[in-house]
Formats: C-alpha cells, sequence, structure tokens
C-alpha cells in the first residue's frame, strides 16, 4: 500500500507528479474481449441492397452471407460451404474494416482469387453466384450514415419515381388517345393523303383515296372534342411530360431533372423554394388531367377551382408524390446560424431529410456531442419531425425506424455519431457502440406518423438496458496466484472518456500492489454525492496491452461530467416511459390507496328496507306491417317481384316506389275490377283489392266473390 | 385519411344517380317473370352504391335473361350463347377501372358455357355473376335445359327428363378457388338484392344462382315453395345477410350458417327441398386472377403490335434464308 497524498492531490486537481503512470494506450475493462473486431461476427458490416422496398434494402454481411450458404448449400456439399462461407465472411469483413470499398460479389471474387486452396474458390465462386442480395458493403466508419442513409432515401424516392411515371404515361396514354379520337373526325383526317397512309403501302393501289375522302367526308360526323379541350389536354401532356421532377426517359424539353441531393441546408431550402410553382403546375395538370381522362373535367365547375389550385402550396397526397431533398452534413462544419436555419426548416414543416454527423464526441470540449444532442433534441420540441439520435453501430438494428423516417411524407432529422475514423485498438464500431453504453449519445426515435400520443411516438427500447442507469459488464481475470476471480465494471461516461487517448491524462492507473483504502470504483462516487476525495478517490477498471488489469484513479472532474451525463440520460428515460417518476407516483398512491381500503373493515351491502320498484322494461316488440283495414286496396309492397303486370293494367293506380317496387298510388284512379284483375295477375299474390268504392259497379257481385280469395 | 385534389374533386363534384339513370327500355320479359325481379335488383345496387353508368358493364350469352344488358343504362354486352363469362373476363382484365356483372341462364351457363363456367370458377376474376335458373329453356319455347328437374316433360323430353338435375351450387362449390357461393329466389326481393349486394362487395368470382319462375312455360312449379314460406331455409349470418323482423317472421326456417364454413356450405347446397337462401360460402383470401397477372405496361399501340408480331411470327413461313 503506497502512500495516497499524490492520488488524492491528483482526483482532486488533475496535478501528477512528472512521471507518473497515465491511461496511455489503455482502455476499459468492458472492452477486453474485443482485440481483433473484424474476427467477430456482428451486425455489421451492412450491403446496401437494390430493392424496391426501403424495408429490405438493408442487410448485414452476416444475414445475406448465412442465407446465401443455406441456398447454395442445399445443393452440394452443405457442411464445406458453410465453413468456407463463414472464412469467405470473416474475409470481407477484413477488408471493409481496412477501407476496401466495392460490392459484395466484387468482395467475394476478390477473396476468392487470393486464395491458393481451390476447394475454398470454389465455395466462393458458388456463394458469388448464389448471393441472395447484393449491394455496396459498408462498415462502420464516417461513411457508413451517409451511405445508408442516402441508399435509403434512394430506395424511397425511386418508389415515388415509379408511380409518378406510372400516372404520368398513363395519363399521357390516355389524354392522346382522346386527341387522337378527335383527330378522326377533322377535314386534315379524312383528306386522301391521310386515308392513304392509314391503309398501308400494300393495298395503296386499290382505292380511290379522293373518291374515299369525299364520301367518308359526307358522312363524317362533327368532333366532340371543343377546340378549348384540346388546347387543355395538348397543355397538360406539355407540362406531364416536359416534367423535372423525376427521372424522364420521354422528357421533351430536354432539361435535365432536377437534383435533390444536397450537402447544405440552405442550399436544400433555396432549391425547394424554387421549384415550388414548378411543382403547383405540375401537380395542377395531374389532377386536371385525371378528371380529362376520365372525360369529367367540367369547365363551369372546374375551371375556377383550378385557377386557385395551390395559391397555398401543396399540401398531402399532392406534396408527397414529390421527391424530398436529402441533405447531409458534417457538425464540424455546422455554424450556429445553420444550425438555426435547420430548425426553422424543420419547423416549418418543410419535407425535407437531413442527416447530421459529428465524428467526434469528445473533442473541442465535447462539441461534437453537443450539436447533434442538442439539434435531435431541439427538433423534437417541433412535434412534427421525425427524430432519430443514433450511432453508426446501432443503425442496423435501427433500420426499419430509419427507413420509415425516409419514407415518411415529412421531415426527419437523423443525428449520428460514426465511432470516428478509429483507431488500431477501437474500431470504429466499438467507439461508437461505447457512447450508446456510456449513455453520452442514447439512441432513440420519435416517429410523429406512429399514433397521437407521446407513448406511441417516442422510444428508447434500442439502448442495452434502457431501465438502468449505467450498463453492468461481468469480466474474469486472474491474480498473481493464478487465482480465478470475476467482477463488475460499469460502462459509462468515465470509460468512454478513457477510451479516447486525448483524455489519457486523466487517469492514474494504479498497480495492485500500490492501491490505497480510499480507493472505490467511480460508479459508487456517482451514486453516493459524499463520496469525495479526500475519503473516496474514485477508479474504473483499464486494461494494458498485455491486458493486465488495473484500478486507474480518476480526476474528480470526470465524476461531475459523468453525473451532467446520467442527468441527460435520466431524461430521456422518463420520455421515453422507462422509469417514469410520474408513473411512479401514481402507481403509488394507488396502492396506498389499495392499501387503506384493505384495512378499512368490511361492511355487507346496505340492502334498502322498502326497495323501490325495479324499473320495468318495456318488451320489446317486433314491428309488425301496417295492414291497412280490409275495406282499402293494398300491397305487401317489400315482397313485389317488379313484374310490371300491375302497372300495365292501370298506370295511375299502380306504380313504383324508390325501389322500383309496386303500391297503390291513388285507389281512386281505376276501378274495382281493375284491382281484382290485377290481384289474380300478380305472380306472388300480394295485391289485395279490398271493398269496392262504386256500389254501382258493372258485374260487382263476381267481382266480389272473385276479391275473396285476397283477404 | 387524406386525399389529392383530384380524388376531393371528383367527391365535391360527384352526380347522385337515381333509379331512372339505369333504367332504360321496358323489358320483353313476360308478365311475372323472374327476370324483372333481378332487374329491379341491379338497378337498384347500382343507384345505391352509386356505380357510374359509363364505369359499370353488364355481359350476358343468349337467352330470356340475357336481354337484361339491354334494359341497363350502362355499358353492356349481349354475347353469343355460353360465352358470357370469357367475354367478361376479357373486359374485367382488359378495363379493370369497370364494375362487371354478368347475367346467365341456365341453359347458357350449364350447358354449353359450362366449361367457362368451370375456368372462370378458379380464376376468380371479381365479378358479380347472377345465373337466372328457371330450370327450362324458355326463349326457344320449352326445352329442358341441364338445372330441370327429373320427369320434366318438355319439347325436348316428352316423356319426361331422365336425368336428375344438375346442381350449380355444388358444382360451384366442387371447384378450387370458389370464393364467394349464394343463393336468392326472385320472389323475396329484399333478400335477392341483400344477396347481389354482398356478391358485388366481395372481390372475385362472387357466383349467385337465382332459382326464378318461368310464368309463360313452368307457371306452377315454383308454387309449392312460393306458397309455403317453411320450405325456404334462410341462412342468416353477420357476413352473409341479415333478415329483418318483416322477413324474419313470415320466413322461420332459419339457419345461423358460417360462409366460411365449406364443409356445412356443400351439405347445404346439396339441400333441394327446402331451398336454401343465403351466402352458402365466402373466402376473400382467394386471389383474383387479373391480380396475379397485372401488368404495368400500357397497351399502347406499340405494345399491341409487337405482341401480334410474336404471335404471327411463331405460324409464319419464312423465305429461305430470312428466319425471325
Amino acid at each position: 500500500m503506497r502512500d495516497g497524498a499524490p492520488l488524492v492531490a491528483f482526483a482532486l486537481s488533475g496535478l501528477r507528479p512528472e512521471g507518473s503512470p497515465t491511461a496511455e494506450g489503455m482502455r476499459p475493462v468492458a472492452l477486453a474481449r474485443y482485440h481483433d473486431l473484424p474476427g467477430l461476427r456482428h451486425d455489421l458490416p451492412v450491403v446496401l441492397v437494390g430493392a424496391s422496398r426501403t424495408e429490405e434494402a438493408v442487410r448485414s454481411l452476416s444475414d445475406v452471407i448465412d442465407a446465401t450458404a443455406a441456398k447454395v448449400g442445399a445443393n452440394a456439399d452443405g457442411a464445406k460451404l458453410a465453413v468456407h462461407a463463414r472464412r469467405i465472411e470473416e474475409a470481407v469483413r477484413r477488408r471493409v474494416a481496412a477501407r476496401e470499398a466495392g460490392r459484395l460479389t466484387e468482395l467475394v471474387e476478390r477473396t476468392a482469387q487470393e486464395s491458393e486452396d481451390p476447394d475454398f474458390q470454389s465455395s466462393a465462386r458458388a456463394l458469388k453466384a448464389g448471393l441472395v442480395a447484393d449491394g455496396e458493403v459498408v462498415d462502420a466508419g464516417p461513411d457508413l450514415a451517409t451511405s445508408l442513409m442516402r441508399h435509403l432515401w434512394r430506395t424511397a424516392e425511386a418508389g415515388k419515381t415509379r408511380r409518378f411515371v406510372q400516372d404520368a404515361e398513363r395519363l399521357a396514354f390516355r389524354l392522346d388517345g382522346v386527341l387522337r379520337a378527335a383527330l378522326v373526325h377533322t377535314e386534315a383526317a379524312r383528306a386522301p393523303d391521310a386515308l392513304r397512309a392509314s391503309v398501308g403501302t400494300a393495298f395503296e393501289e386499290a382505292f380511290d383515296f379522293a373518291s374515299l375522302s369525299r364520301v367518308v367526308a359526307s358522312s363524317a360526323t362533327p368532333t366532340t372534342v371543343s377546340e378549348a379541350r384540346r388546347h387543355r389536354i395538348e397543355g397538360l401532356l406539355a407540362t406531364i411530360r416536359g416534367q423535372r421532377f423525376f427521372t424522364n426517359a420521354t422528357a421533351s424539353n430536354g432539361q435535365a431533372a432536377h437534383e435533390f441531393e444536397f450537402d447544405r441546408v440552405e442550399a436544400a431550402l433555396q432549391a425547394v423554394r424554387m421549384r415550388e410553382h414548378e411543382a403547383v403546375v405540375l401537380s395542377k395538370a395531374m389532377a386536371m388531367a385525371e378528371l380529362e381522362s376520365e372525360g369529367r373535367y367540367d369547365e363551369h365547375r372546374h375551371d375556377p377551382v383550378f385557377a386557385a389550385y395551390g395559391h397555398g402550396g401543396l399540401e398531402g397526397p399532392d406534396q408527397e408524390r414529390f421527391p424530398t431533398p436529402f441533405v447531409a452534413v458534417g457538425a464540424a462544419a455546422m455554424t450556429a446560424d445553420e444550425a438555426e436555419a435547420l430548425l426553422d426548416v424543420l419547423g416549418a414543416g418543410v419535407p425535407i431529410k437531413i442527416v447530421v454527423q459529428t465524428d467526434d464526441l469528445l473533442g473541442r470540449g465535447g462539441e461534437g456531442l453537443r450539436r447533434v444532442a442538442d439539434l435531435a433534441f431541439a427538433a423534437l420540441r417541433l412535434g412534427n419531425v421525425f427524430v432519430v439520435q443514433a450511432t453508426a453501430s446501432g443503425l442496423y438494428r435501427m433500420r426499419d425506424r430509419l427507413a420509415r423516417a425516409m419514407a415518411s411524407p415529412g421531415p426527419a432529422l437523423i443525428c449520428v455519431y460514426s465511432g470516428g475514423a478509429g483507431t488500431p485498438k477501437v474500431a470504429p464500431y466499438l467507439a461508437a457502440e461505447a457512447a450508446v453504453e456510456a449513455r453520452a449519445l442514447p439512441v432513440y426515435c420519435y416517429d410523429p406518423t406512429a399514433g397521437s400520443d407521446w407513448r406511441s411516438r417516442f422510444s428508447v427500447a434500442d439502448n442495452p438496458h434502457p431501465e438502468r442507469d449505467r450498463v453492468p459488464h461481468r469480466f474474469e481475470y486472474e491474480e498473481p496466484g493464478l487465482a480465478r476471480k470475476s467482477g463488475e465494471a460499469d460502462f459509462g461516461w468515465i470509460e468512454l472518456v478513457a477510451l479516447d487517448g486525448r483524455f489519457a491524462d486523466s487517469f492514474w492507473p494504479v498497480p495492485a500492489a500500490e492501491e490505497v483504502a480510499a480507493m472505490v470504483p467511480a460508479s459508487d462516487c456517482l451514486d453516493h454525492a459524499e463520496f469525495r476525495p479526500p475519503d473516496h478517490l474514485p477508479f474504473v477498471f483499464l486494461i494494458d496491452d498485455e491486458d493486465r488489469l488495473y484500478r486507474a484513479v480518476v480526476e474528480s472532474r470526470l465524476i461531475a461530467e459523468a453525473a451532467r451525463c446520467a442527468e441527460r440520460w435520466r431524461l430521456l428515460r422518463e420520455l421515453g416511459g422507462v422509469e417514469n417518476s410520474h408513473v411512479r407516483a401514481a402507481v403509488a398512491e394507488r396502492e396506498r390507496a389499495w392499501e387503506e381500503r384493505s384495512h378499512e373493515p368490511r361492511t355487507p351491502p346496505k340492502v334498502e328496507e322498502d326497495p323501490a320498484e325495479p324499473t320495468k322494461v318495456a318488451p320489446i316488440e317486433s314491428p309488425s306491417p301496417t295492414e291497412p283495414s280490409s275495406d282499402e286496396p293494398y300491397i305487401e309492397t317489400p315482397r313485389c317481384t317488379t313484374c310490371n303486370e300491375c302497372v300495365a293494367i292501370n298506370k295511375r293506380m299502380f306504380a313504383y316506389n324508390a325501389n322500383n317496387q309496386a303500391y297503390i298510388a291513388d285507389a281512386t284512379a281505376g276501378s274495382f275490377r281493375e284491382l281484382v284483375e290485377a290481384a289474380e295477375g300478380c305472380p306472388v299474390a300480394i295485391i289485395h283489392p279490398g271493398k269496392p268504392r262504386d256500389p254501382s259497379e258493372e258485374g260487382l257481385a263476381g267481382l266480389l266473390e272473385r276479391a275473396a280469395a285476397f283477404g | 385519411m387524406t386525399t389529392g385534389a383530384t380524388e376531393c374533386l371528383l367527391q365535391l363534384y360527384s352526380d347522385r344517380h337515381e333509379l331512372e339513370d339505369y333504367q332504360k327500355g321496358v323489358p320483353r320479359w313476360c308478365p311475372g317473370c323472374g327476370d324483372n325481379a333481378i332487374l329491379a335488383a341491379v338497378q337498384r345496387l347500382c343507384r345505391d352504391e352509386g356505380l357510374r353508368p359509363e364505369k359499370t358493364v353488364f355481359v350476358s350469352g343468349i337467352g330470356c335473361s340475357s336481354r337484361l344488358p339491354h334494359y341497363m343504362r350502362t355499358y353492356g354486352f349481349h354475347g353469343i350463347h355460353g360465352r358470357a363469362l370469357p367475354l367478361a373476363e376479357g373486359v374485367r382484365m382488359s378495363r379493370p377501372d369497370l364494375d362487371v356483372f354478368v347475367n346467365m341462364g341456365d341453359g347458357d351457363c350449364c350447358s354449353i358455357g359450362a366449361a367457362h363456367w368451370i375456368h372462370a370458377i378458379r380464376y376468380n376474376m371479381n365479378m358479380t355473376v347472377m345465373l337466372h335458373d328457371n330450370q327450362i329453356y324458355g326463349l326457344t319455347k320449352k326445352q329442358a335445359s341441364p338445372t330441370s328437374p327429373i320427369g320434366l316433360r318438355s319439347n325436348t323430353t316428352p316423356g319426361g327428363a331422365v336425368l336428375e338435375a344438375l346442381n350449380p351450387l355444388t358444382v360451384t362449390l366442387g371447384v378450387q378457388n370458389a370464393s364467394f357461393v349464394a343463393q336468392a329466389v326472385d320472389w323475396i326481393p329484399d333478400v335477392l338484392y341483400q344477396i347481389v349486394s354482398a356478391a358485388f362487395h366481395h372481390r372475385g368470382f362472387s357466383f349467385i344462382r337465382i332459382v326464378q319462375r318461368c310464368p309463360e312455360w313452368l307457371p306452377k312449379m315454383m308454387d309449392p315453395w312460393l306458397q309455403d314460406p317453411s320450405r325456404v331455409l334462410m341462412l342468416d349470418h353477420e357476413d352473409g345477410i341479415r333478415l329483418g323482423p318483416d322477413l324474419a317472421r313470415v320466413y322461420k326456417n332459419q339457419e345461423k350458417h358460417d360462409p366460411s364454413n365449406i364443409h356445412r356450405a356443400r351439405e347445404i347446397a346439396s339441400t333441394l327441398d327446402p331451398i336454401p337462401v343465403g351466402v352458402l360460402f365466402r373466402n376473400d383470401s382467394v386471389p383474383c386472377y387479373e391480380d396475379l397477372r397485372h401488368d404495368d405496361r400500357l397497351r399502347t399501340a406499340e405494345l399491341i403490335g409487337k405482341g401480334l408480331d410474336a404471335e404471327f411470327d411463331k405460324f409464319t413461313v419464312w423465305p429461305e434464308g430470312r428466319e425471325a
């Protein structure tokens, strides 16, 4: 046990004697297992697949290799192929970790070429030929977030383009048809030359087209398409065919399509504003064309509506059909004004997808962390913005949420920490995941389309152990006597700082022989405000290059920063409904009330001495059909089969109702004889003649006898 | 749900159609013919569903019943004997925006058109199919049809029909992909309307056998069922049709039948007396052929020309040295 005074001084002030050990080259003990990350299967790298749906556009390399091996292995030596597939996967993972770019097929091919084992080469080629998905392979690092988000955005936009082009071609085809149909009624179409052209060369000499022209001209009907309508349709066709919002193979004006990918928010906003009118014109043309193609455009009704169309900008489905701009910006390059402008754009509801990425969380006093975290949190307050805070390591796990963000109709902000460029000891994936585990940059998603309440919209479920303040890690080590021991260490803010070589001076690794009694785990100091130097010296577990375990004393200022980090995490967690204080208080109140009730003496329910007369409920009676008196003639109308028999006898006496079923419209409009004859002729016997009105009607006695059969 | 400008405008100015908007001419059917009741039911359905006449088509074959399209102010196709279904399938395939109704007689559907009928069930294309079954060839003046009961004397069976009648319900329920099978009688108009409506709302091949009277050639044949409500078995279910209180009081012979139960549906279909009325079977999950074969490509003149050329080329005898 050494004299603890220098450690106390270090813990209090960061001052240290010259030559005292630092954490240079050391790592938190939780990372002891991850010396060689590419050798371990994990969910990165990802394959950016050319799919038609965003949900299928991102797959992990392991997933693709497993699915391919299962598919190819079914027709070959499955066991050998499975072993080779794992080797190929590892080789590909190492290549992309070393920043080698390429599609999966290319990377597998290069792997095959570098091997001298014919069996392995054969497996690799079989795997390559049978790949269930192909695309660019991207690992964690500065490129991942932008590449992945851009890919998802392009996939979503490609769907929009497909739908628009399909609609536009359909409408153009139908409007063309209207014009073509109108053309045949014109004089030009009936001219001899036009008739000759329509017959073709094979029978050119067989007809006298001049005579034919005279014949068809004399019998032709005038066109049903007015000049105004023809002009309108031609204008609509020109607008639709000349649009520049979507890739347009049939663009009639030769102009290139608009660009929708930007690296500055202002540029994107400027483009949106400049194209707003163009979008309104195109949207209006599509709406008018839809009506025209159905033959339902009514100038009287629709002209005034379309004259005012889009004055307030496009909304709803009319707006959603247009491309949304995509902006990828680096947090480091962003000024405060730009950040403010970004929030203004999002707040205005402009449909735009923005990715803000930081590669350095802790440098320059934690500016990178603050920029992304503050931006994301500020966007949350806007309420209408799809917000995702993520790190490169979690992008694959959050792919469904990210896909929704890119496909959703409104604005979206994705704030990402890339994990940096990585160091030989700490890959970007580990650095990014460490930021999540340390709660420095918790991942969350706010999806305004998911429901109307906060619970449906906001989730922190993608964080490890969201119910806890810190993420615990168990580790095993050997003591000098080779005794096997195990310990537990939380991974928090201080461990994250220890991972960054720039802060090695903030740690003093203490060899076992020199530990002092005042050393306590840093997590205890976070949980107990009174645990402060000199009585308590916070430490964290670090390992060196050779995996020797140290307790490293930490500067007290890091404890204060860690406490602030923990506060931010608790706040987010409450928003996410985990360990929510309001809920806890409500539950406690309910429990207290329950406790109180359970201690009250039980009293039998009071019995009224003179119970009130139970409310009498009138029996529900089925409505009975109104049966008129037998003196009046009537028809059981619901049973009428519309046979026309009665209305053929007397149209004024018998008539059809709105459902085309007969009733007696006017009993005085005909004779009793007609009523009796109608009753006799009715195939379903539903006409009841009643009693005669005119006692002097001829043959009444016989009629009454015949009528008796019908009640 | 939000809607685009076009949809809003269409809703804003959608025309309200009255029954008269679907009526055309005076039916030439005999007084008391069940076809009148069927016509009234479909006209009422068109009005109640707000079907646009220019987006509705009635297709028929040959026979008394097949005159129905003439009396509808919609598009109509009075086809050839037994071929109503292939025509309707063609309409459905090329114009998926139209509501398609098919009206066939028992001779039309179950005799000369039987092969088309079987395969149309299997194709399960979205259309409402009404089999007007009066159990006789009426237009040609009383010849036995496949559904004529055994012993029926007609001009072709003067000694009485020697074969058991074909049961259109059991046949339909026996074909793979059957998705909607119902039976109605022409003399209960409200139930007939409900069944036609349920069939219209089912997406798929909705087959309704409508037992109807022929007042000219078999005037008394259905009287026992017409006059005795207990000889009609009403199938009541929330997924089928519901009887109103008036009808429930008259037609007391009821069974709660779940239309998803095909085994019970087959048992019911085999019952000749009492006549079951209602939805016997429905399965909304059977895919429609037009959806399976859906093609986004526009049927432009170029595309059609290319397809025809490709087909003709298969049978072209090419000059030597100039093959396709």
